[in-house]
């Protein structure tokens, strides 16, 4: 990928992955427990990491947490999805680029999911000041591995996909 | 190479995973006192605000907090609950009556916390 298309890219990675944040907030979950939700910008993330290097896809985590937090969840929130996406994004490539013959993209998409649920309630036992960890992180990792079986099913079609139309080729 | 097949990885993740899961539930379940005399706490910002023998209260009690996020918490004989809050996704509110040793809910976004601890009331009873 040259230059600008590479930066065109990331914008356009960063922009899905805050609307699809965005458009997460209006599903609601019937699960009273802190922390579970679809992750759906996980999509965006496993993407990058297939795609581009380390720092573009940190890059991407971070803009769109740092705007979905400003636009909707409020500062104190932005600490749980920037250590959440960061732990997670960084486990993701880890597993893809060291890894990869192990693990499917669906497989690395439930291992970021696992990673991203732990460490935001272990953060949040923290501030808390209060063992809750151990209280709902079983419902938490229960959640992880459906919530990442779908995005990183998604994932593994998306990137596929691109791969077939060679999008992000230099040559189209 | 085919990417949408689950690979040797995959596997140990989930047998991994589905280990931590089983033991920690283990250890949830045998950790949690098993007294049905019901103490609740209240907590904020990791500070103790109220604890209340639950077992005693007889007219429904409401705890406000007015700082920063409002909340209401109800009271009644044997059961606490988040009425109201003013946070986004309202999971504690969600949450519904605590009426168990171990049951409890959280507000994140206020950092409020409430739990049941069992209490035993005899114990005399076992301490030989």
């Amino acid at each position: 990928m040259n230059k600008n298309k590479k930066i065109a890219v990331i914008i356009i990675l960063v922009c899905n992955a805050i609307l699809i944040s965005l458009l997460e907030l209006i599903i609601p979950i019937p699960i009273p427990v802190p922390g579970v939700k679809l992750g759906l910008a996980n999509i965006i993330t496993l993407i990058a990491i297939v795609f581009l290097d380390l720092k573009d896809v940190l890059a991407i985590v971070l803009l769109r947490c740092l705007v979905v937090a400003t636009l909707s969840k409020g500062l104190m929130m932005l600490l749980f999805s920037i250590s959440g996406g960061i732990s997670s994004a960084l486990v993701m490539w880890l597993l893809y680029k060291k890894m990869f013959g192990l693990f499917s993209i669906k497989g690395i998409s439930i291992a970021g999911a696992v990673v991203h649920n732990t460490v935001q309630i272990i953060i949040a036992s923290y501030i808390l000041k209060e063992p809750i960890v151990f209280y709902y992180l079983p419902i938490l990792l229960i959640s992880a591995i459906v919530t990442g079986l779908i995005t990183g099913s998604i994932s593994d079609l998306t990137i596929k996909e691109i791969r077939k139309r060679e999008i992000f080729s230099d040559s189209v | 190479m085919n990417i949408r097949m689950l690979k040797k990885g995959d596997l140990i993740l989930f047998l991994g995973v589905g280990l931590i899961i089983v033991l920690l539930l283990l250890w949830n379940n045998l950790s949690t006192a098993s007294g049905n005399h019901l103490i609740a706490e209240v907590r904020k910002d990791g500070e103790l605000v109220k604890k209340i023998d639950l077992d005693k209260v007889s007219e429904p009690e409401h705890i406000y907090f007015e700082e920063g996020i409002h909340q209401t918490i109800l009271v009644e004989k044997g059961r606490i609950r988040f009425l109201e809050s003013d946070c986004r996704d309202k999971i504690c509110v969600q949450a519904g009556w605590l009426t168990k040793a171990g049951d409890k809910a959280v507000c994140m976004p206020a950092k409020t916390i409430i739990k049941i601890n069992g209490e035993s009331q005899q114990t005399d009873s076992i301490a030989f």
